[in-house]
């Protein structure tokens, strides 16, 4: 088996009508990829979202993934905290293990 | 200067987060191409109504109500009531029922005196207008002009003229008033107060207030002005989307990069007129968030306040951000994927000229660096001085004093200058020395109050003087208890007030009437009458309007003809898809503007379409003339030569379309259809299988290679190059390239063509003419996006029927309508149209769910979903103009022969309908006949849609107040006046609710932005809306300004809402009833934060027609209550299931 390198995986799931914010806080701090998993359920402060809704891509939640350098995270920190401070949604990060780092990074 | 500055990614980071929210104090402004209706303060939603409003008005200054004189003004003609302004007094006001006792005996009621306060604005006068109401000796001249007859009676005393009564009654008033104040204030010293005075204004900066607001307002500069001039036009020109004959250039950088590479040509003076303005852009950072901060710092803003002080910049200019919002939020844009734009970048360049500005301005006129902490320090030390400047600010010194403060202003720093003392105890001065002082001024609201109440000088005179003075006292708390700026909400509310109590009681009355199953014979208000009909009778025809307010007068007029059902369901009926339309270079979504379609539908002409050849030449033609005579009026020759060449060309049709409109439309008709002759078209609503995409790619390839080699291989013309030649080339291309062992091709074995040469055509044909597998790929993924599968669009059929409650009992004829507008000269034409095809007609929309329901192997699929449509069932789409009120029936090639006599009466009908319909919206159209002729009204509503003059084509969604979700029973007696949206919905096909929760989440939040937007409009104009439409100038193709230059406007026109000077439009929150169980409604409020922010925070009310019970509830402010009480039901009355009862945050 290969080596394998730690990096930080960080999570964000926040309202539809942000996510377009938040994928430019990205693409500016060059975290060159993520996933985005729309439509999203939860339940949290501001009380239950449901993912069936016609207005779907706005109103409900969506959640992005992107596997990043350690040096990164703090300014992805810095860049979402006055967002969540406003708007519904919350920001996880967590130590992961990648086979090839160089896809990960700028 | 600003590359010393170390600003970190994470500060970066932050900043960029700071700017896209602080661009959330306005509302996305989307181009004028596809006018939106939406809540000017969509994102304030999260706080009450009433504190909303306040806050918006401290940015943008604008009004949360309409003027109070216009409430005042249907208080008197009665549509408020006296009832409901007491009621809402009493509702909003703390101890409406104190009462305080008279010396002489009786009691006066708190509630009394408000009224009179709400109606006759009793507020502190200013100085001059004080000085207006009194003679040279200090007392009034005459008394309340807006006084009632009776209590001028009272007032007046016997044997006295006006002004002695009033006199004595001012001598009276006053002199009971303590002289404390202005003992008080003279004892202050001057320092003192001034000193106040700066921590008040500078405690506004952030807070509805910038820097350069500030010094405008002490050194009556004009820093705010110049530097919108100066953005606009950058901004417009960046911005611009085809209107400019010569573009900006550089415009493929992003706004930001543009203005600071281009700027130094600007030979303009740049705001404030700062010295080395140029010279210093040279050094200007390259990214706009180390500007921003940069800049933010120079100024000295604290930064707690960074956030709240950028949104102060963009709450500015509401019109040109609110587009630049919208830019940044749509990436996917054509434009701004070639000129990015964004609130980072906008508010970089901002920041940069407010602190070039605010710098030059405070050095110029205090010596001091344009600093926040600097201007602190400078002011704490002289305050006298902040005082009299502030004097000056405020204009209203005696042109003498005036003199001096200015000269003081210039020379403060040459020695034997007045010193501030001085100055400011003169300014104080001549403030108290005013006619009547401060103490008259407070004197006043309670003198014009007395008379209202029909006291006179006599009746007080008898009064012990410390009793009056306890009752003046009293009164003067009660009036001091609601200061103007609170009558707004309480206007409102007695106004939603009278219009709620009636309709639900309308409503509710139907409802109960309702239980007859037979359907009595129906009168109208206009007199029309409708044949009596059973619910067992098969209709004539069922037919799907959209929920615009102005579908309820014609689904009225139509179902008063008697045979008809109507439904009412959001106007693109479920399908969103994008569209490209015949001959069109443009892609328009066809569906309300929060969804992003995922489906493709296009025009093409039919295979039996003849003329088509022609069709595209003349409209080919046609473009070619345009953009001829658009450059030839761009060009810089053209003012000399133009106008005496073909000057005349545009002569002839000004005066014809003037003097004759509707013949010269019918004659410019005419001549278009000879050029362009239509051509019958369908839309490729089913998806294309795999091997017919193949195929069509493949054809389309095939006509680019015999392109190719005319070009490359310069074939004669005549010269025909089979299919299979074509094809082999074809797949020659799209094999490896490396492919050296192929044999050669027929073509150039014809040809004579060596291998070399053959491989150089083929490489070519691969590279320029992107005839390669990658592209291949591309063009079938697109093909494939195009169109529905089966199951998609059952599946969409099923979706529109169930959420309107249409599963049986379908009629012979279910016509589709969509609806749009039509109107000559103007600019806000997409605001006619139909909101929920993202501003665009609606009919395409109505098409392509006819063609879905009519398809066989769809029904089949809906047949095993329970819903079986008859097969002698046809569904015709058609669509509504709502200016001219004709309905145009669309696709009728593909109506079965056994459909032509339903198709003949329903076309007299809708012709019926439509002229039944145009007159009742003549009643209130100004200029409209109003008689009862409908063929006179009919003739005189088209005569507006061609009408270039015309300002008011039709009045649009005005009036709009009310959104019904109910079985159409519950409303089809109701005159609801265009007022109301109305929706379909049965409860009983819908026991999950599911339903009812896509209509609350979705239809009914885009009527309540419509809503929003009309209500703002109304409110003020000038800040939420654009304006008189004869000022406006479209620019860039994006929006309007007002006169040549201007913010972009936004919201609706005055002409849309109102008419000679009077409001048409009344401002009122949405009041959305539904039909359904209590439980379920309160389910999905609480389930969803967007109806929790619309009804919870007060920005709309919400009914509920409980149907086991009949009982109609009101929720507001998050409880529940009967219409008639103001008491909450206890929570135990609403069930709520059990899933809702967890109500704890998890993160």
């Amino acid at each position: 088996m290969s080596e394998l390198h730690s990096m930080k995986k960080v999570e964000i799931v926040i309202g539809g009508e942000q996510l377009e914010q938040v994928k430019e806080l990205l693409a500016k701090l060059k975290a060159t990829g993520y996933t985005i998993i729309p439509n999203i359920s939860g339940m949290g402060h501001h009380g239950v979202r449901t993912g069936h809704l016609m207005f779907n891509e706005t109103t409900s939640l969506a959640m992005l993934i992107s596997v990043v350098p350690a040096e990164l995270v703090e300014p992805i920190h810095a860049g979402l905290m006055p967002l969540l401070e406003r708007h519904s949604g919350v920001l996880f990060v967590s130590d992961v293990l990648v086979g090839r780092p160089v896809q990960f990074s700028k | 200067m600003h590359e010393a500055i170390h600003i970190s990614t994470r500060e970066r980071a932050e900043i960029r987060t700071r700017a896209g929210l602080a661009a959330e104090a306005v509302a996305p402004n989307w181009p004028l191409r596809a006018f939106i209706s939406r809540n000017p303060l969509g994102d304030y939603q999260d706080e009450r109504f009433e504190e909303a409003v306040r806050t918006a008005s401290s940015r943008t200054g604008g009004r949360g109500y309409a003027a109070l004189e216009s409430y005042r003004a249907w208080y008197r003609e009665g549509r408020i009531a006296k009832t409901d302004l007491e009621a809402a007094l009493a509702e909003q006001v703390a101890h409406p029922d104190a009462q305080v006792r008279l010396p002489d005996g009786g009691e006066l009621d708190k509630r009394e005196v408000l009224r009179i306060h709400l109606l006759q604005a009793l507020k502190t006068p200013d100085p001059l207008a004080l000085g207006c109401e009194l003679n040279s000796s200090g007392h009034p001249w005459r008394l309340d002009p807006a006084l009632a007859p009776e209590a001028r009676a009272q007032t007046l005393l016997p044997n006295a003229t006006e002004a002695e009564s009033a006199q004595a009654l001012w001598e009276i008033i006053r002199q009971s008033q303590a002289s404390e104040d202005e003992r008080a204030a003279a004892a202050t010293p001057v320092e003192t107060e001034g000193a106040r005075l700066i921590e008040r204004d500078l405690a506004r900066i952030g807070h509805g207030c910038t820097l350069a607001d500030w010094c405008d307002r002490l050194f009556g500069s004009q820093v705010r002005v110049q530097m919108l001039d100066y953005l606009i036009h950058w901004i417009a020109a960046f911005l611009d989307q085809g209107q400019a004959v010569w573009a900006m250039p550089r415009r493929e950088r992003d706004l930001y990069q543009t203005w600071r590479s281009l700027a130094h040509w600007d030979f303009a003076p740049a705001p404030g007129a700062p010295r080395g303005f140029r010279a210093r852009l040279a050094t200007l950072p390259d990214d706009p968030e180390d500007l921003i901060i940069a800049s933010l710092r120079r100024l000295g803003v604290p930064r707690t306040l960074w956030q709240d002080y950028l949104s102060c910049h963009i709450a500015r200019q509401p019109g040109w951000a609110g587009l630049i919002r919208w830019r940044a939020s749509n990436p996917s844009d054509w434009w701004q994927q070639r000129h990015p734009a964004s609130p980072t970048k906008y508010l970089a360049i901002v920041l940069h000229l407010e602190a070039e500005a605010v710098e030059a301005e405070c050095r110029r006129r205090l010596g001091i660096a344009g600093r926040l902490d600097a201007i602190r320090d400078y002011f704490d030390g002289r305050p006298a001085e902040y005082l009299a400047r502030h004097a000056l600010g405020e204009d209203w010194l005696p042109p003498d004093l005036e003199r001096r403060v200015r000269r003081a202003c210039r020379t403060w720093w040459r020695p034997g200058a007045p010193t501030w003392h001085r100055l400011a105890e003169a300014v104080r001065g001549s403030r108290d020395g005013l006619p009547g002082g401060t103490a008259a001024r407070s004197a006043w609201p309670l003198f014009r109050l007395a008379q209202h109440l029909g006291w006179n000088a006599e009746r007080l005179g008898a009064w012990p003087q410390d009793r009056l003075q306890h009752v003046l006292k009293q009164l003067e708390g009660w009036l001091a208890s609601l200061p103007a700026e609170e009558h707004g909400p309480i206007w409102l509310a007695a106004l939603e007030r009278g219009y709620r109590t009636g309709l639900i009681e309308e409503i509710g009355n139907a409802y109960r009437l309702d239980a007859s199953p037979v359907e009595a014979r129906v009168e109208t208000a206009s007199g029309d009458t409708a044949p009596a009909q059973t619910e067992s009778t098969r209709p004539l025809a069922q037919a799907l309007f959209c929920i615009d307010v102005r579908s309820e007068l014609f689904r009225r007029a139509l179902e008063n003809l008697g045979g008809y059902e109507t439904y009412g369901v959001a106007g693109f009926f479920g399908v969103p898809f994008s569209f490209v339309g015949f001959n069109s270079r443009y892609r328009a979504d066809l569906c309300p503007v929060l969804l992003k379609p995922s489906h493709r539908v296009s025009e093409l002409p039919r295979p039996s379409a003849e003329r088509v050849e022609q069709h595209l030449a003349g409209h080919h033609f046609g473009d070619t003339v345009e953009h001829a005579l658009h450059d030839l009026k761009g060009h810089v020759a053209a003012p000399f030569v133009m106008v005496e060449a073909i000057g005349w060309a545009f002569g002839l049709p000004f005066v014809l379309k003037t003097v004759i409109p509707r013949w010269y439309h019918r004659l410019a008709a005419a001549a278009k259809r000879w050029i362009t002759p239509p051509v019958p078209t369908a839309l490729t609503v089913d998806k294309l299988s795999p091997r017919d995409a193949q195929e069509l790619v493949a054809t389309q390839q095939r006509g680019r290679i015999s392109h190719a080699l005319r070009k490359e291989l310069n074939l004669r013309r005549r010269m025909v190059v089979s299919a299979q030649t074509l094809e082999e080339l074809r797949l020659a291309a799209l094999s490896q390239p490396a492919d050296g062992q192929r044999p050669q091709t027929s073509l150039a074995a014809s040809l004579e063509l060596d291998a070399a040469q053959e491989r150089a055509l083929v490489e070519k044909l691969r590279t320029e003419y992107g005839i390669n597998s990658k592209v291949m790929d591309a063009l079938l993924d697109r093909v494939t996006q195009g169109g529905f599968t089966d199951e998609e669009q059952a599946y969409f059929v099923e979706g529109a029927l169930r959420l309107i409650g249409l599963t049986q009992g379908f009629a012979r004829v279910v016509l589709v309508a969509g609806h749009g507008s039509h109107s000559e000269n103007n600019p806000y034409e997409s605001a006619l149209d139909c909101g929920a095809c993202g501003g665009d007609h609606g009919g395409s929309n109505a098409r392509v769910l006819a063609h879905m329901a009519n398809k066989p192997a769809v029904r089949s699929l809906l047949t095993a979903r329970g819903i079986e449509i008859p097969s002698d069932c046809w569904f015709v789409a058609c669509e509504h103009d709502t200016t001219t009120d004709s309905v145009e029936l669309l696709d009728l090639e593909t109506v079965p022969i056994s459909h032509s006599r339903d198709i003949r009466q329903l076309r007299a009908d809708l012709v019926e309908a439509g002229a039944r319909c145009a007159r009742e919206r003549c009643w209130h159209l100004p200029g409209a006949p109003n008689g009862r002729d409908p063929r006179a009204a009919r003739l005189h509503v088209q005569l507006r849609s061609v009408d270039w003059s015309q300002v008011r084509p039709e009045w649009g969604l005005a009036g709009n107040a009310a959104f019904i979700v109910a079985r159409r029973p519950v409303f089809r007696r109701l005159n609801l006046g265009g007022r109301a949206f109305l929706h379909s919905y049965d409860y009983r096909t819908d026991p999950e609710g599911k339903a009812l929760e896509t209509i609350m989440t979705a239809p009914l939040v885009v009527a309540h932005w419509i809503n929003m937007e009309y209500y703002f409009s109304s409110a003020d104009n000038q800040v939420y809306g654009s304006g008189s439409k004869v000022y406006h100038n479209v620019v860039g193709l994006i929006g309007v300004m007002s006169g040549n230059q201007s913010d972009l406007r936004i919201g609706l026109p005055t002409q849309t809402i109102s008419s000679r000077g009077r409001l048409y439009h009344e401002p009122m929150r949405l009041l959305a009833i539904i039909e359904a169980p209590l439980d379920r409604v309160a389910a999905i409020v609480a389930r969803n934060e967007v109806l929790r922010r619309i009804f919870h925070n007060g920005w709309g009310t919400l009914a509920v027609i409980d149907p086991e019970s009949g009982q109609i509830l009101l929720y507001a402010g998050g409880r529940w209550r009967d219409p008639q009480s103001t008491e909450a039901l206890p929570p135990n009355a609403i069930e709520r299931p059990e899933g809702d009862q967890r109500r704890r945050a998890v993160h």
